[in-house]
């Protein structure tokens, strides 16, 4: 993908592309599942900044979302004199930032479930995040049993969010498609923690 | 799904003279959908939609009618984020608050009903048993046929839809599981059939209301295969050993642009359908093992060589495990 287009993605969501260039683009995220992958980390590194993560930063190793902050901090300081402080964070593109908020998820997703503590590997799920920069981001090791609830009843819909091209691309030629209407933060579900339910924190899931 | 209008002229032009043929005439599965597929396209209607799934509740303003030939329909999200989809033939526009990232499932935003209703064929009945049960009770008030698909074997779910008596509309549909449980729910809880609808139905309510915020962004409809590439069915690289009986491959499609290159299978027994996809394993793309539930659909993956394979469906999970072990490649 290309720097052009890595900048009209983020324009778009800083709501800062032109009408034309607009329905250009949604139509190329529609028929690019790399594209909205884009769209997608960019969205969780905008969340993220603005502090809308906060319980997924919970969940978070220290030193992970340290470096969140120290790209936000070095990523908004050189143009402090001529920006306000909170700046659009779709312009944040630093690989740093990306791979951070990418990590977030891919953490959270692989956080141990206290109340299935014996889950074997065949009835659990491993999903891991894909990185624009590998090194805090789990490996894909699928040996080593994992904390999601086991099908059926799976109710963490952030770890199904990996599937979402696939969902997609099946909509568009299943008889009936998978219908999961009006679904927001695809990508940004967090996982249950200590009798606080996932979709009590939910915010803009409808 | 097809339209039915398309195939039952005469019966589409009776129901829009307002002269359909009595629902109780009908006797066939092929009659009942077709009713309730022609009332769905056909007729004016105006009422608040409840989704009921996994726990979860969304709740849409639906507001359909068939003017000059083409169907207007506008979607309003009525609870959590504020989204609205309205559409004129095959076009729409798709409303959106400017804070948020595109909703992966743009394109298949609308009226959930028309998504319900299959295709018929007559091979539905090998695998679903049908029941009828007319003037079976009452949704938002007004009095309902039953329509029951039960499932003859645990490798799909079972189907019930209740339709209006007077004008076929189906105002509820349920998933069902072979106990007859319903794990998903769409069913009006008021709507208004018949009654005049004027242009100013059909404007967003988003941005008319005052509120500001949101990005409106118009699309022509895509047809299926947009993404991919059609192959035929003899240069598949790969195959089902253990496919559940009944269902059978569709469309086989290559798309190019997601990592590594990707075949998609779609299987269908005419109601569920079932995806596989085999893609080239990238260490920078998302995989999965095991099975996963979204809901009612369930997912599995496994890997095979130096492919990762997903299979996505709305079948039970027993269904998408057993068509993910026995993927093979083809010589």
């Amino acid at each position: 993908m290309t720097d052009k287009i890595d900048a009209q993605i983020s324009a778009f969501i800083d709501d800062e592309l032109i009408t034309e260039e607009s329905e250009l683009l949604v139509r190329r995220l529609c028929s690019d599942p790399a594209m909205r992958q884009t769209a997608a980390r960019y969205t969780m590194i905008g969340d993220a900044l603005r502090g809308s993560l906060d319980a997924v930063r919970l969940d978070l190793n220290n030193a992970v979302m340290d470096a969140i902050d120290e790209n936000a901090e070095s990523s908004a300081a050189p143009d402090s004199a001529d920006q306000p402080a909170a700046r659009p964070w779709g312009r944040l593109l630093g690989g740093g930032a990306i791979a951070a908020a990418v990590a977030v998820v891919a953490i959270t997703a692989l956080q141990p479930d206290p109340a299935k503590p014996g889950l074997s590997t065949a009835d659990t799920l491993s999903v891991t995040a894909g990185a624009i920069s590998g090194e805090v981001v789990p490996s894909n090791d699928t040996s080593q049993p994992l904390g999601l609830t086991p099908t059926p009843g799976l109710r963490r819909a952030g770890n199904a969010a990996a599937l979402d091209d696939y969902v997609l691309l099946h909509n568009q030629y299943a008889q009936r498609p998978v219908h999961r209407p009006v679904r927001f933060r695809a990508l940004v579900v967090p996982a249950e923690v200590e009798g606080e339910s996932a979709t009590s924190r939910r915010t803009s899931k409808p | 799904m097809r339209s039915v209008v398309s195939r039952c002229g005469p019966i589409f032009a009776l129901v829009l003279a307002g002269l359909g043929p009595s629902i109780e005439a009908a006797d066939t599965p092929l009659d009942w959908f077709t009713h309730m597929d022609d009332a769905v396209r056909s007729l004016n209607y105006r009422g608040d939609l409840i989704h009921a799934h996994d726990g979860d509740v969304d709740s849409l303003e639906v507001v359909h009618a068939l003017r000059d030939g083409v169907e207007h329909e506008r979607v309003t999200t009525l609870n959590g984020a504020a989204q609205e989809s309205i559409r004129r033939g095959d076009e729409f526009e798709v409303t959106t608050p400017r804070s948020t990232a595109l909703p992966p499932d743009l394109l298949t935003m609308g009226n959930p009903l028309v998504a319900m209703l299959p295709e018929y064929r007559d091979v539905l009945a090998e695998h679903y048993e049908f029941r009828h049960r007319p003037d079976s009770g009452q949704v938002a008030g007004r009095r309902v046929h039953t329509l029951t698909m039960a499932a003859r074997d645990e490798f799909r779910y079972g189907y019930r839809f209740q339709y209006d008596v007077e004008t076929g509309l189906p105002l509820k549909y349920e998933l069902i599981d072979r106990a007859g449980r319903s794990l998903e729910t769409v069913m009006f809880s008021r709507i208004e059939v018949n009654s005049p609808l004027d242009a100013e139905a059909f404007r967003s309510r988003l941005t008319q209301s005052g509120r500001e915020g949101f990005r409106t962004i118009r699309l022509a409809r895509p047809s299926a295969g947009d993404s991919g590439v059609a192959v035929s069915e003899s240069e598949a690289r790969f195959g089902v050993e253990r496919l559940p009986a009944g269902f059978y491959l569709t469309v086989v499609t290559r798309h190019d642009n997601m990592p590594g290159g990707a075949e998609h299978l779609v299987y269908t027994d005419g109601m569920a359908s079932i995806s596989v996809f085999a893609e080239q394993h990238a260490q920078k793309r998302e995989t999965m093992s095991g099975l996963l539930s979204m809901g009612v659909a369930n997912a599995f993956g496994v890997r095979l060589g130096e492919y990762q394979i997903t299979v996505i469906g709305e079948v039970p999970a027993a269904t998408v495990e057993r068509v993910g072990q026995s993927i093979k490649p083809r010589p």
